[in-house]
């Protein structure tokens, strides 16, 4: 009787450590990985994209923007690296004036619109009632690009833009003539102008 | 009989046509469709089936800025969307878009730039060589009080070489910049440009370099010391490109003899190194050197009683 009891105190003090066991190790797992966690945050160094406020380099899905022509009426063509970076720079300008005009937050803008352009990007904010929900189909075509690789012109023709205006989704095709520069290493818009397409 | 049936059909497909005419738009919109940059715009509405106190939207897609509004219909199912001087500042096409219920209707604006108010003239180099040999690209970018490029450009550009020469080049010009190449010419020393529109001008110089140096000729000053022990010589190096003009100001030039070596920039085509004078009696041979090029050996003359010059 005396040992069928022990045997049974003994088996309930086993499934109390199992139990104890399954809690504690996950336990012990998630802690260690939240210490390695922290100690790799302080071991990495700043993301330079966020102390220079400068962008990083996405090439758009071709679908959302391309380069079509290359060779400018005259002067020289840019090479395949400068092209990435001035249709990264050109989209990210778009996708910023989406994001200002969303959360009325304009302090990204800078990054990628200078001088004129950015007077005028800002002119339109805060944009109650309007939004850029999504742009896309952008064929740039090259037509100036200067020899020291700091200046760049190009059309962007019939890109379509899909705007809520009062909570109304409008879809709107319209061509641009864009004249970007190369500013402390960062391809910037610098003059605009924007040409909707007559819908008649 | 056939003539009645013609009459007849003409007089239909006639009938069908006013009933279409006279089918009424579902929003009709009137204003101007040109303007300038800055002006104050005025658009008024009519909805056809449109009752005083209904609500539309209208927005105006202006360059990369939209004005949007919500206007009360008035009497007559009209109503007023005034925009005051200075809100329409982008120029190119915008678009009018104005919805009543499920209707939409939507309008090109015309916006053109007012004339240029500032200019930006920039270049891709502040130096290039001289003698033809260079070229630089010279740009402007024009716009004016809302920061719209021109959809032309009248600049006109004037290039004065160290030489005198003047050229008047001109600017292509698209999508609101305008460029030119500008080739060196002559010597050596400052290029002045001049862009002007109007009243508008603009202005900026570059420089007109020298090649590299092409011919050294070393002068030891004097030519013959006492080896006293306090004597200065100055090795003067006199170097030129191969156009004959002084090379750039600050080329370094080593100056090499038996016992060691020195160097010195050039000013106005010239460096010198002063340095003791060698004590051993006898010559002692100098030369200076830049690059490849290098001076013919020159000779100081050291001497224990007196020199040819009467020291």
């Amino acid at each position: 009787m005396g040992g069928a009891m022990m045997a049974a105190k003994a088996r309930v003090k086993f499934m109390i450590f199992l139990g104890a066991l399954v809690i504690a190790v996950p336990g012990v797992v998630i802690s260690v990985s939240m210490v390695a966690q922290f100690v790799a945050y302080f071991q990495q160094g700043a993301d330079p994209a966020s102390i220079f406020h400068g962008h990083a380099l996405i090439i758009p899905e071709a679908e959302s923007a391309r380069w079509v022509g290359t060779r400018p009426m005259d002067g020289t063509a840019p090479s395949l690296p400068q092209q990435e970076e001035i249709i990264s720079a050109y989209w990210l300008a778009w996708e910023a004036l989406s994001r200002a005009q969303q959360t009325d937050n304009l302090s990204d803008l800078p990054t990628y619109w200078a001088g004129a352009a950015y007077t005028q990007v800002v002119a339109g904010m805060p944009a109650e009632a309007v939004q850029l929900q999504s742009h896309s189909g952008h064929t740039l075509h090259l037509s100036f690009f200067s020899a020291d690789g700091s200046v760049a012109a190009f059309e962007d023709r019939n890109f379509s833009l899909v705007m809520s205006i009062h909570g109304i989704s409008h879809s709107v095709d319209a061509t641009a003539s864009v004249v970007m520069t190369l500013d402390q290493g960062f391809w910037r818009i610098r003059q605009i102008e924007v040409r909707y397409h007559d819908p008649n | 009989m056939r003539r009645r049936l013609w009459l007849t059909l003409v007089m239909g497909i006639i009938l069908i046509a006013v009933m279409v005419l006279a089918q009424e738009e579902p929003i009709r919109l009137r204003a101007r469709m040109a303007i300038h940059a800055g002006d104050a715009w005025e658009l008024t509405i009519a909805v056809a089936d449109g009752e005083a106190g209904d609500q539309i939207s209208v927005a105006l897609l202006n360059g990369v800025q939209v004005l949007a509004d919500r206007l009360t219909l008035g009497s007559g199912g009209a109503a007023v969307w005034r925009l005051p001087p200075g809100q329409i500042t982008q120029a190119g096409d915008s678009l009018v878009i104005v919805r009543s219920g499920e209707d939409e209707v939507r309008r090109r604006l015309r916006v053109d730039p007012l004339q240029p108010a500032t200019v930006d003239f920039f270049t891709t180099t502040n130096t290039l060589l001289a003698y033809g040999q260079d070229s630089a690209t010279i740009m402007i970018l024009p716009r004016d009080i809302w920061g719209n490029a021109p959809a032309s450009s009248r600049f006109s550009l004037t290039v004065r070489y160290p030489d005198g020469t003047r050229l008047l080049p001109r600017f292509s010009y698209a999508g609101g910049i305008g460029w030119t190449e500008v080739t060196s010419q002559g010597g050596p020393g400052l290029v002045r440009l001049a862009t002007e529109q109007g009243a508008l001008s603009a202005a900026l110089e570059l420089q007109q370099t020298p090649a590299t140096p092409h011919q050294i000729d070393l002068m030891v000053e004097p030519g013959c010391v006492l080896n006293d022990g306090r004597s200065v010589i100055a090795l003067r190096a006199d170097v030129r490109d191969a156009y004959g003009y002084a090379v750039a100001d600050g080329t370094l030039i080593t100056f090499n003899w038996a016992a060691g070596f020195g160097y010195g920039r050039t000013v106005d085509g010239q460096a010198v190194l002063r340095i003791p004078a060698p004590a051993e009696v006898g010559q002692t041979l100098y030369q200076a050197r830049v690059g490849r090029v290098q001076s013919v050996l020159t000779a100081v003359e050291v001497s224990r009683g007196r020199c040819d010059d009467g020291r």
